[in-house]
């Protein structure tokens, strides 16, 4: 249980840093740096939510 | 046989988090930007180098504008930030325009920024510098700050406090 409210809290961490380096950096970036981004964003939800799917969340 | 990691997608995951901050950091945060402070009166307004990247409507070069009253002083400061690994280097140059023309330098100086570090300049557009007002036609003229191969368009709009303030010049009759 223990583990798993540190997994939760170390995601949220992440979520809130991306959230903050993207409302202060993202006008600067450029059209496939977003594009990137993007994908990269639904390629790390995709692979958390796999994750904890396999682990039996 | 290949088998797979334990926790491959928890690895997957971060490392897609790792390369979203890698692309938050070499394209959104290294490079040259530009900051530029006018200040008219007693208002200072600031244009944020992410305002030159908009672009309304699609295509369109932007451009700034800001009012002052005729013999009111506009000042600039302008911030060149070099968040690069190596120096930056480049003439920097202020100019008024009007109709197309050049009516005189603001400003001209060779600058090298090292690494991380920012150079300010400054100048101000004086009335006064500029000859009569055109009554009730255009008074606005643009500023052009350019650097590298980057130019920077404000336009400036003198206006009057009232036509009949504006002091005439009566020209003075010739003796016959």
């Amino acid at each position: 249980m223990r583990t798993y409210i540190l997994y939760g809290f170390g995601i949220l961490l992440c979520i809130s840093g991306i959230g903050y380096l993207a409302s202060e950096y993202v006008n600067y970036l450029s059209e496939p740096g977003k594009l990137v981004c993007l994908i990269l964003m639904v390629g790390m939800l995709g692979f958390l939510g796999k994750y904890f799917e396999k682990i039996g969340w | 046989m290949i088998t797979k990691p334990k926790n491959l997608y928890l690895y997957l995951a971060i490392a897609c988090f790792i390369g979203l901050i890698a692309i938050f950091i070499v394209d959104g945060y290294l490079g040259i930007y530009d900051t530029t402070y006018v200040t008219v009166g007693e208002q200072e307004q600031v244009i944020e180098p992410d305002y030159w990247l908009q672009q309304y409507p699609p295509g369109a070069e932007m451009t700034y504008y800001i009012g002052a009253q005729w013999g009111q002083k506009v000042f600039f400061r302008y911030e060149i930030d070099n968040r690069r690994f190596s120096t930056y280097s480049t003439l920097v140059q202020a100019s008024l325009w009007q109709e197309d023309e050049k009516v005189f330098d603001l400003f001209s100086e060779e600058q090298s920024i090292g690494p991380f570090d920012e150079a300010i300049m400054k100048w101000t557009l004086s009335t006064e510098d500029l000859g009569q007002p055109v009554v009730g036609g255009s008074n606005q003229y643009t500023v052009k700050i350019t650097y590298g191969e980057v130019e920077r368009r404000i336009i400036v709009d003198f206006y009057y406090p009232g036509e009949y303030s504006i002091e005439k010049v009566v020209p003075v009759p010739t003796p016959e």
